[in-house]
């Protein structure tokens, strides 16, 4: 073991897309962490979405021998953090486990709202921040300006390195600045063990595989720990570190990360930020800022076909294992059968699981649009914590309905300034304050209903903004709102997954608008099939998609009839993915129609 | 008929101008002086291919001419077709088919192809409003339909279709109407009336996708159709296709065969064949074909193997007339009605989709309109193998 003083633990925080996987993979190899013939394009995104999107998820950890200038071998341990808001207390807790992070700027994109919001939070964080313009490969790179605005956040000039992730221009440099500049860790080798838990992810053999950075004390092999805001003991049958690869070791000691394995069967047993000790040795105070994952974002998952219904909660449940942040629960629909209502931390993560229920179990998800958490008091004094919209209480036995409301933060060039205020405005925002950090450069912050932001805010962010705005937010506190349920009726029945929640002034225009939207998704049935949109038994909005009079072939001859038999075939697969609800034939899609028809 | 002779088809590609509404394999005329002379050695050349293939085994009881424009060809380029056809089978006495636009048929020419055992007639009339036929791309007036008629009459044609289109931009029912009555003043013993499809590759597809096309509601093309059904019916026309009226014994038995099931044989570019198990069809582009052909080579484009929907096939075309007769069913397959196809039966006729009638099963005339929705539940039946048949997902 290296004595302390060679040990620097540290992270990588960017903007999405600018390029801390690929610095990630530059470290590693460059200091034959892993054997360059073994290294697959960023070694640390392993999950194929994650490859595929470019973002990562599950933070993983490498440690990294360097011989630095002084001729002694450092040990640097990355700690990866996941790349997106959603994953911001995540991100949070792997900052808590280092002494210092490498800020990546892209070279040609500069400054943006998550470079900012990991800048603050690793100077709230107490750590040593090192600036980073990456991609100096780039031709567009703009050096003297990314300079610049660095410096703005009051770097000096000689403290901001350039490198280049893709070719490893300055990587070197950069791991010399880790030794040099970060902190070796502090804390009491002979105090009670604590150790926080900053990640964690579900071994099919092992069982739970704990995260850990020492921050007090240490760990063997056999010795049983405890976690301090779970409360569960277990005895520790492995230790070991990451480089990246597991390498199984005896004992961990304080200021070192590694992980722990105690046959712990699932990851919600060991939440992220929860502090490990010992049990015949307790710590007497936990590690501070252990929060348990409140998912925000709740959204119904059906089985396309009802008799998938035990593949898709098998599916979910072995999610689960790894996926602390994932809850779920039995709901049955009176459209949809038999499926769940599960709970998210945003937006993002519920595209993830949709994404990895669809392609790694293959089940045929029908997901309805997702809602926020509304607080409801009644008349007579009940609380209720309303998640699915057809569970929304009736209009006149409501005393007050609270949401949930976050901080956002948008960074746009300053031209976009007026454009950005107007969206923020039309959902809802309230000012907060407006700064220009560096020239050109606006910081935004709304106050804003989480439910408001939470379908097209990004993309219309974009739009409205030529693709230059970025946001982050979080969650700030809850609001009192004037909200109210609307119900779709299809041929004059209620579809329960149709339902939505939104504040009583647009009601009437959502309603329409889903109207609207689902006239053009619902094929043409043998009958007239009425739409409403209804809110406390008051029609708002009216369509009709009008009985099939004709579906025939004009012409079937000699060379038409391959074509026209597989026309019919189409035709006929289409309307074995719909869901019957009552006599209509309803396409998958429509239930997720709302968040289409809050850009009309 | 289905199981004795097979049919043949002949694609003649080219044309003067071409329609708004068409997508067939039709192309306008090359300037190239020898394009007719080198396409027909070609077709010449598959025919005698199929033959040497061993593909043209059964007699040839019909033979149709279609396009294009088959009488854009000099007259001898068809009679030397039809002559090298007669020369692998084709019967003495076999319905002959060509079909012909308005316009370009001179007296000599139509005398030239009723010597030649051409027996039967199909004109492009398409409606007889000077107004439509301008909007829609063709090149002929309602008068040269007359002159057509008189001109194939008189020639000694004496089996007659018009085609006629209804469900046209800016067409009225007085144009159609219009139409009927001149159709049943010609005395013609065939009448052909298609809905327009809009066929996304054509003028009517792009200008559709673009708003731009004033097509009659769809309440206002079936009121079009019905009222074609009900003045041919009074003017003593059998409806015995979805789109195809006739006179008795004026029937097509190309198509007839066609809609039975039976095999045929086209020739020319893009020309398909359904030889029993599978279907097959050409290469689309004429030169290439008559490239291919030149140098001996095969022209097959692509091919289906269809065994395995055979049933499920009959019973789409068979729906085609209206008429299922359960009886031929079993004759053309060994195998009961009420074995393969159980389910989608009882759906059917549960749902008045169908009504029964001896051994046949018959299309009710409210339920024309919607032929697709009654075969969809049969070509899925059909296709299921003995043993794994399961009651019909559909329950409507």
């Amino acid at each position: 073991m290296h004595p302390l003083s060679r040990i620097r633990n540290f992270s990588i925080v960017a903007h999405i897309d600018h390029g801390k996987s690929t610095l990630a993979d530059r470290l590693i190899e460059l200091t034959g962490a892993v054997e360059s013939r073994r290294m697959v394009a960023q070694v640390l995104d392993t999950m194929d979405i994650e490859r595929e999107r470019g973002i990562t998820i599950k933070a993983q950890t490498a440690r990294l021998p360097f011989v630095a200038a002084d001729g002694e071998t450092y040990t640097l341990n990355l700690i990866d953090t996941p790349g997106h808001v959603d994953f911001s207390y995540e991100v949070s807790r792997a900052l808590a486990a280092c002494e210092g992070v490498l800020l990546v700027v892209d070279a040609v994109q500069g400054l943006e709202a998550q470079t900012l919001a990991h800048f603050y939070a690793a100077m709230e964080a107490g750590l040593v921040v090192i600036p980073v313009i990456n991609k100096i490969d780039l031709p567009h790179a703009d050096l003297p300006r990314v300079q610049a605005d660095l410096e703005q956040l009051g770097f000096l000039a000689e403290e901001v390195l350039a490198v280049s992730a893709k070719d490893g221009r300055g990587v070197r440099e950069l791991l010399q600045a880790l030794v040099d500049r970060v902190p070796p860790p502090q804390g009491d080798p002979q105090a009670p063990l604590r150790a926080l838990v900053f990640d964690s992810h579900y071994d099919p053999y092992r069982g739970v595989i704990a995260h850990l950075r020492l921050v007090d004390g240490s760990v063997r092999v056999g010795q049983t720990i405890r976690l301090m805001a779970k409360g569960g003991e277990y005895s520790c049958d492995q230790l070991g570190v990451f480089t990246p690869l597991a390498v199984p070791v005896e004992r961990l000691e304080m200021g070192e990360v590694g992980f722990l394995s105690a046959g712990i069967r699932s990851v919600a047993e060991v939440p992220v930020g929860d502090t490990v000790t010992l049990a015949e040795r307790p710590a007497a105070v936990p590690l501070a800022g252990y929060r348990p994952a409140v998912p925000m974002v709740f959204a119904g998952l059906y089985p396309a076909e009802p008799a998938q219904y035990d593949v898709l909660k098998d599916a979910l449940e072995k999610l689960r294992l790894n996926d602390a942040a994932l809850s779920f629960e039995p709901e049955t629909s009176t459209a949809l059968g038999f499926g769940f209502r599960a709970g998210f931390l945003g937006l993002l993560h519920l595209e993830v699981v949709q994404e990895r229920l669809e392609r790694e179990y293959g089940v045929d998800l029908v997901t309805t649009a997702p809602h926020v958490v509304y607080q409801v008091q009644l008349t007579d004094g009940q609380e209720l914590s309303i998640d699915n919209p057809s569970h929304f209480p009736r209009p006149e036995t409501i005393r007050e309905v609270r949401e949930p409301m976050v901080e956002a933060t948008v960074f746009a060039p300053s031209e976009a300034v007026g454009a950005v205020m107007e969206l923020a405005q039309e959902r809802r925002g309230s000012f907060v304050t407006l700064e220009y950090p560096t020239p050109g450069r606006a910081k935004l912050v709304y106050r804003l209903p989480l439910g408001e932001i939470m379908y097209d805010f990004f993309d219309q962010l974009k739009s409205r903004s030529r693709g230059y705005a970025s946001l982050d937010y979080r969650l700030a506190d809850v609001a009192v709102s004037d909200m109210v349920k609307v119900d779709v009726l299809l041929n004059g029945e209620a579809v329960d997954a149709l339902s939505f929640v939104c504040h009583r002034s647009e009601a009437e225009r959502r309603g329409r608008g889903l109207c609207q939207e689902l006239r053009r998704l619902i094929p043409r049935q043998l009958f007239e099939v009425p739409i409403q949109a209804a809110a406390a038994s008051r029609i708002l909005a009216r369509e009709t998609i009008p009985a099939m009079r004709k579906d025939v072939l004009a012409k079937c001859y000699g060379g038409d009839i391959s074509r026209k038999r597989k026309l019919l075939e189409k035709q006929r697969e289409g309307k074995r993915r719909m869901r019957r609800v009552g006599r209509v034939e309803v396409p998958q899609e429509a239930f997720m129609a709302i968040l289409k028809a809050e850009r009309s | 008929m289905a199981t004795v002779g097979m049919g043949v088809y002949v694609h003649w590609p080219y044309c003067p101008s071409k329609c708004a509404y068409c997508d067939f394999n039709a192309y306008l005329l090359p300037r190239r002086e020898d394009a007719f002379s080198s396409y027909t050695a070609a077709l010449v050349a598959e025919i005698r291919q199929a033959q040497r293939d061993g593909e043209l085994t059964s007699p040839l009881t019909t033979a149709a001419f279609g396009g294009g424009t088959p009488t854009l060809f000099p007259a001898g380029d068809l009679l030397r077709v039809l002559a090298e056809l007669r020369g692998v089978g084709l019967q003495a006495g076999a319905e002959v088919t060509v079909e012909a636009n308005p316009g370009d048929l001179s007296a000599t020419a139509l005398r030239d192809l009723a010597q030649a055992g051409v027996s039967r007639l199909s004109i492009g009339a398409q409606t007889f409003s000077d107004r439509l036929l301008g909007a829609i791309g063709r090149l002929h007036t309602a008068e040269d339909v007359v002159q057509a008629v008189q001109a194939a009459k008189a020639a000694g044609l004496a089996r007659l279709n018009l085609d006629l289109m209804y469900g046209l931009p800016e067409q009225t029912e007085a144009d159609v109407e219009e139409a009927l009555n001149r159709s049943i003043a010609l005395d013609v013993g065939h009448i052909s009336a298609y809905a327009l499809e809009l066929e996304p590759a054509t003028v009517f597809g792009r200008r559709a996708r673009q708003g731009k096309l004033a097509l009659p509601s769809e309440a206002a093309v079936v009121a079009m159709g019905d009222r074609i059904e009900a003045r041919l019916t009074e003017a003593g026309y059998r409806r015995y296709e979805f789109s195809n009226y006739a006179r008795p014994g004026q029937e097509s038995q190309h198509n007839q065969a066609v809609w039975q099931r039976g095999r045929y044989r086209g020739f020319g570019a893009g020309a398909h064949s359904f030889l029993g198990e599978r279907r097959f069809w050409n290469l689309a582009s004429p030169e290439l074909y008559a490239r291919r052909l030149a140098e001996g080579q095969s022209v097959v484009a692509g091919e289906e193997d269809v065994s395995e929907l055979a049933m499920g096939e009959w019973v789409y075309l068979s729906l085609r007339t209206l008429v299922i007769d359960r009886e031929r069913f079993r004759q053309d397959f060994g195998r009961a009605w009420s074995d393969v196809f159980p389910a989608a039966t009882a759906w059917a006729l549960d749902e008045g989709w169908l009504l029964e009638a001896g051994p046949c099963l018959l299309v009710p005339p409210g339920r024309r309109w919607l032929l697709n929705q009654v075969a969809a539940p049969f070509l899925e039946e059909g296709r299921r193998r003995p043993g794994t048949l399961t009651p019909s997902a559909e329950t409507g």
